[in-house]
């Protein structure tokens, strides 16, 4: 899994390419545990993401709840395989895609 | 008609027939079929003594062929064989080819045996080709006159060895409705094939060969339809199977997906079910099954994928307690999985030290 | 086709060339005074392997290169073709080369002698051995051996030889081991044989109630041969050596040789010495037969009715040379540059005209002396004689027929074939005789009556005084001068030696021709070449059949079912396979007849063909195993599942196809040998090549016998060739007719 960041100000953009799952989640996490201070807008691009599983839904629920806090988080380029473990999941609900 | 009891055929490296026990009737039309290697051709030619069983008895009527003191010449003229390489005698032509047997062994007039040689020339087609000389016929045309040259010496029974795998395609037809033919007049034949489906319409019993025996015999509909063994199953259903065994909870789950995803591609799955499987195992095997189990543990993973009806199910067998994924407290998981699956069973088993099974059918 | 043949042509023209400028030898080794044996230092020598000479010689001229050969005809071949300068042998041999004309020479120095014996098994037949010295001790005291001697050791070869095929043996037969290349000892005359030996012991058979068996076999052979007592005796001018006596029993000497070393003819190309052994060609009757046979005794003399019959008989190559004056040499040679001559000083010849021996005639006689004499002194003779005997033909008229008004009319005899003495120009005679006649009838006033006879008539017209004169360039011979006044001799001629210088081309063709009349039609010596056909034709075809049937018998034991068979029959096969791989031909058939078969009533002819039954027999195992594995293995399950047996698939599937592949080889292997039949000869077996052989061995020829004998084998094996391949034509499966398979079906 690639992870590109872009941090604008207050507003960092994620790029996640590849496979988001059991072992790659952890690198996403400590993505986040760094880098999320201070940001108000966090924007996940998943154009480029394959394969996402409960590991990685974890990790975004984490971040979900971090950004609530702080301000606001997306998601957006969401295909359909992906929508469609957001909405069996319940998550649908929880995050904001775009 | 036939007897075999306790076939066994054994070579320097292999031992393709371990124990045949069959009973052949009068009228019988039985396809002999199974992969490669597993005695097929070998059972027939163990009929008419091409090759001698290690130990075993093959009664032909009353007459034990087995036996040293049978003559077995008289016992081959009744019974014919047509070979997947035509084996035609090149230095006569094909009127002679057929007509050489009935002359020699059964004593038949010239004028005779070159009536009746015709007329089964007829019946096959190929009476204008009376006169040439095998190297100018077609391989069909070959294995026709093959054919003829069997029924001419009147047999009480043939033995087809893969008569067709040596042709092109545009030929089967030809030599596979010539055996329809005889097949429809009542004649006993036994036909070791490749083609599934002529197999299949052509006879009255199935002989499904595996593990140095006849595995399952049945008929056409039993077989084809309704397999009962497993290879049989995976077999007729052309399953591909790709099976891996977990002992540690740091095993290998890249190297894992990796190999998923040829066994995938190389069985040409689509993308989507790939990653499906893989999500299902991830979700069900790691998330959910993993944590349960023992420090010691077993746990078996086995997808089967069937090219014909394009469907790929997965197979998790595991020990320790009994544990019922479907029960798992992991609802993200669960939810996952069971969206990419059609159907997810759950039984206790007690195979091969396992004590849970789960099969997955996976969308 | 065509290409084929014009290169056999070229390549036969280019051999015969190399041969013919083999025997071009006009340089002999010494130069005056013929060749000493101290020139032959540093020289090549050769000498027959085996012989008293392969001793003898090297003791002579220790420092002469040495090369050994199996026969006479070897040697002399080798010694024409420069590969050696000489060779030894006993004398005789060197007058039976002169018989056939060889172009030879001897060393002439005292070389030492050989003492021949016959020879028996060591202690055994010790009451023939007594016979055989009390017959040698006979014929020597009665002169007998001496007459015979002469008869084979002389100029000529003996025309008349003693049979021996009708001896009554009362006392039984003595096997005679004999080599028939030793002339003149033992030698072949229309297939008999004949020779000093041959003769000598048919004289003690006849004498002591035997008759005789020859076994005609190599010298080796009859030394090998008796001391295994294959053979009661030997005779083949075998010298006794201390050597030999320890092996063998010697009879008494009843001949001791003379050791003769041979040297190239040193005839020089105008040297008479050519001539020496040539034909000469001679006018019935006339002085030059009897010079030419004083001056070249050992030539053949042809004699010939006239001379232009002797003339195109030297054109033609049927002479070598023709003896006649100079004069008439000069004005045939006019026309014909080919022609050449060498002076013969022993001769020379008077020349004058004839007047009859009466008073009449010696005052005619009288004028015509003095006449010549005065045309001597006027120088006039000379001048004439440049005239009409020089280079070219004068074309002139004497107008004989003009003289006129002449006191007396003279009869004069005039012979116009004596060219250019007397002849015929536009009809009338001219000549210098007539020219000398027409000034001297001019100078006292005679008319003349010219009669054209020919000049013996003339002569005999002289004595009946029929003529007064006689013209035609006469010879002044002492016996004609009994009956014939003559002239002063107003020439004094010189004697020459006519020869043709023939173009290469021609050369070629009439060796070509002398070479085949030799090989061929001399002493019916075809004869021999077609009992040569006969045995190699035999030899071949029993030794194809038997070996065929062995081979294949030994295949069909090897794939017997009885498993101790098959095995035994294979590795006895293996065994003798690798044998006969192994083995020259030749060397099996010695070792067959010289030690398994040692009886002598074994004839060579069936040892030859036992041999080549193991080999042919061994070919066609290897072939059969090879080409019936070639059969591929579906046919034969095909066929046992049909029901055939074993056998009956190898005979009815098998065989057929496997010959497709065993008819080529097989054939092949027949025409091999056809060919290695030829080897035969070393077992005393007489076929084409050996036959070939003797024939060589008896005309010292080399070319056209070998090329002969060759191109024999060719056409043979050619002929085979092509009857095999008839036959695997018929054999092809598909060259049969459909109506001939079907036979008796009606379709």
């Amino acid at each position: 899994m690639t992870i590109e960041k872009n941090l604008n100000g207050a507003e960092l953009n994620v790029k996640v390419i590849g496979r988001l799952d059991t072992t790659t989640a952890p690198q996403l996490e400590a993505e986040f545990k760094g880098n999320i201070n201070g940001v108000e807008k966090l924007v996940l691009d998943f154009a480029e993401l394959e394969y996402l599983s409960s590991a990685g839904l974890r990790v975004i629920l984490a971040a979900q709840k971090v950004m609530n806090k702080q301000g606001e988080m997306i998601i957006k380029n969401v295909n359909d395989t992906i929508n469609e473990i957001f909405e069996v999941t319940g998550f649908i609900d929880i995050l904001t895609i775009e | 008609m036939i007897k075999i009891n306790h076939l066994r055929k054994e070579y320097a490296n292999v031992t393709p027939l371990k124990d045949v026990n069959v009973h052949i009737h009068r009228g019988d039309v039985i396809s002999i079929i199974g992969p490669s290697g597993t005695g097929k051709s070998t059972l027939i030619r163990c009929i008419n003594m091409l090759e001698t069983p290690t130990s075993g008895s093959i009664f032909v009527g009353n007459e034990c062929i087995t036996d040293k003191k049978c003559n077995i010449n008289k016992i081959r003229q009744k019974m014919g064989m047509v070979f997947q390489s035509f084996n035609l005698f090149n230095h006569m032509n094909i009127i002679e080819n057929i007509m050489a047997a009935p002359m020699d062994l059964l004593g038949k007039s010239k004028q005779d045996a070159y009536d009746d040689g015709m007329e089964l020339l007829r019946t096959v087609g190929l009476a204008d080709k009376a006169f040439n000389y095998p190297d100018e016929l077609s391989g069909g045309q070959k294995q026709r006159v093959a054919i003829a040259r069997a029924l001419a010496m009147e047999p009480e029974i043939i033995l087809f060895d893969e008569p067709t795998s040596a042709l092109d395609p545009t030929m089967v037809g030809e030599v596979q409705a010539v055996i329809k033919e005889l097949a429809k007049k009542g004649l006993t034949l036994m036909i070791v094939t490749h083609e599934m489906r002529f197999a299949r319409e052509i006879a009255n019993r199935v002989f499904y060969m595996d593990e140095g025996g006849v595995y399952e015999d049945g008929t056409p509909e039993e077989i084809f339809d309704n397999p009962k063994r497993e290879k049989t199953i995976r077999f007729i259903k052309h399953l591909k199977v790709w099976e891996n065994l977990i002992t540690s909870k740091d095993f290998d789950f890249i190297g894992f997906n990796t190999s998923l995803e040829e066994f995938g591609r190389r069985n040409q799955v689509p993308q989507k079910t790939i990653y499906r499987a893989q999500s299902v195992f991830e979700e069900l095997g790691v998330q959910c099954i993993l944590p349960e189990l023992d420090n010691e543990f077993k746990l078996s993973v086995a997808f089967e994928y069937s090219q014909e009806e394009e469907t790929l199910s997965m197979t998790l067998k595991y020990d320790g307690k009994h544990f019922d994924v479907r029960e798992s407290t992991n609802m993200i998981s669960l939810a996952i999985a069971k969206n990419a699956s059609e159907s997810i069973e759950y039984t206790q088993t007690q195979e091969d030290g396992f004590t849970n099974l789960v099969t997955v059918r996976i969308k | 086709m065509k290409r084929i043949l014009c290169l056999l042509f070229a390549l036969l023209m280019v051999v015969s060339l190399l041969a013919g400028c083999g025997s071009a030898n006009n340089e002999g080794i010494g130069s005056d005074g013929g060749t000493k044996l101290s020139d032959l230092s540093g020289k090549k020598i050769g000498v027959m392997t085996g012989s008293i000479q392969a001793v003898m010689m090297p003791e002579l001229v220790p420092d002469a290169t040495y090369m050994e050969f199996n026969s006479v005809s070897d040697l002399i071949v080798a010694l024409n073709s420069k590969k050696i300068d000489a060779f030894g042998c006993d004398e005789s041999l060197y007058t039976s080369m002169l018989w056939e004309g060889q172009a030879v020479d001897r060393i002439d120095e005292p070389l030492g002698e050989s003492n021949y014996g016959i020879i028996f098994p060591k202690g055994k037949k010790l009451d023939l051995q007594q016979k055989m010295n009390e017959y040698i001790a006979t014929v020597k005291a009665d002169g007998r051996l001496v007459a015979l001697e002469e008869k084979w050791f002389g100029a000529k070869e003996p025309t008349e030889f003693v049979s021996y095929n009708h001896l009554n043996g009362a006392n039984g037969t003595i096997t005679v081991a004999i080599n028939s290349a030793a002339m003149p000892f033992i030698y072949l005359n229309n297939n008999q044989f004949v020779g000093f030996d041959i003769e000598f012991i048919t004289g003690f058979a006849k004498e002591y109630g035997y008759s005789i068996q020859f076994e005609d076999v190599a010298f080796a052979a009859i030394l090998g041969g008796v001391q295994s007592e294959k053979y009661d005796l030997g005779m083949a001018g075998i010298t006794i050596t201390d050597e030999r006596e320890e092996s063998m029993d010697f009879s008494d000497v009843y001949h001791v040789e003379d050791l003769a070393v041979i040297i190239r003819s040193e005839a020089g190309a105008n040297d008479l010495s050519q001539f020496n052994t040539a034909t000469l060609g001679v006018v019935t009757g006339s002085l030059y037969g009897g010079y030419s046979r004083e001056q070249f005794p050992n030539a053949k003399i042809k004699e010939f009715n006239n001379f232009s019959d002797v003339l195109v008989a030297l054109k033609q190559g049927k002479v070598d040379g023709i003896m006649l004056d100079k004069p008439n040499f000069n004005s045939v040679a006019r026309t014909d540059k080919s022609l050449s001559c060498i002076t013969v000083p022993a001769y020379s010849v008077e020349i004058g005209f004839g007047f009859q021996k009466n008073d009449g005639g010696y005052s005619l006689q009288a004028q015509m002396n003095e006449f010549l004499a005065k045309l001597k002194n006027e120088g006039k003779i000379d001048e004439l004689i440049n005239k009409w005997y020089g280079e070219t033909e004068p074309e002139e008229r004497i107008p004989l027929d003009q003289l006129a008004g002449g006191t007396k009319t003279l009869n004069v005899a005039i012979d116009t074939t004596r060219k250019p003495f007397v002849y015929m120009y536009e009809g009338k005679p001219v000549g210098f005789e007539i020219e000398v006649l027409y000034m001297f009838c001019q100078e006292y006033g005679y008319n003349v009556n010219i009669s054209d006879v020919s000049f013996a008539s003339g002569l005999a017209g002289l004595a009946s005084e029929k003529y007064d004169l006689v013209c035609g360039g006469l010879y002044m011979t002492d016996e004609r001068k009994e009956n014939v006044n003559f002239s002063d001799p107003y020439m004094n001629a010189e004697v020459v030696m006519a020869k043709y210088e023939r173009s290469g081309f021609e050369n070629f063709w009439l060796s070509l021709k002398d070479s085949f009349e030799k090989t061929f039609i001399r002493e019916q010596r075809w004869k021999l070449i077609v009992e040569g056909i006969y045995t190699t034709l035999i030899i071949s075809f029993f030794s194809v059949l038997g070996g065929t049937l062995f081979g294949f018998a030994l295949y069909m034991l090897a794939r017997s079912k009885t498993k101790w068979l098959s095995k035994l029959s294979r590795g006895f096969a293996k065994v003798y396979s690798t044998i006969i791989a192994g083995t020259p031909t030749l060397v099996i058939l010695m070792i067959l007849f010289y030690i398994v078969f040692t009886s002598p009533d074994m004839s060579g002819v069936v040892v030859a063909i036992l041999g080549f039954i193991l080999t042919f027999g061994s070919f066609v195992y290897e072939q059969l195993s090879l080409t019936v594995s070639g059969v591929d293995n579906g046919q034969l399950e095909a066929a046992y599942a049909l029901g055939y047996s074993r056998n009956q698939t190898f005979f009815r599937i098998v065989l057929p196809q496997a010959m497709k592949m065993f008819l080529p080889s097989y054939s092949g292997e027949i025409v091999s040998l056809i060919k290695a039949t030829s080897v035969v000869g070393y077992i005393a077996v007489n076929d084409l090549t050996k036959m070939g052989d003797i024939i060589r061995g008896n005309t010292y020829e080399a070319f056209f016998p070998l090329i002969a004998v060759a191109v024999i084998y060719f056409a043979i094996t050619w002929g085979v060739a092509g009857l095999l391949g008839i036959l695997k034509k018929k054999a092809e499966p598909k060259r049969r007719k459909n109506k001939n398979i079907l036979k008796g079906v009606v379709r």
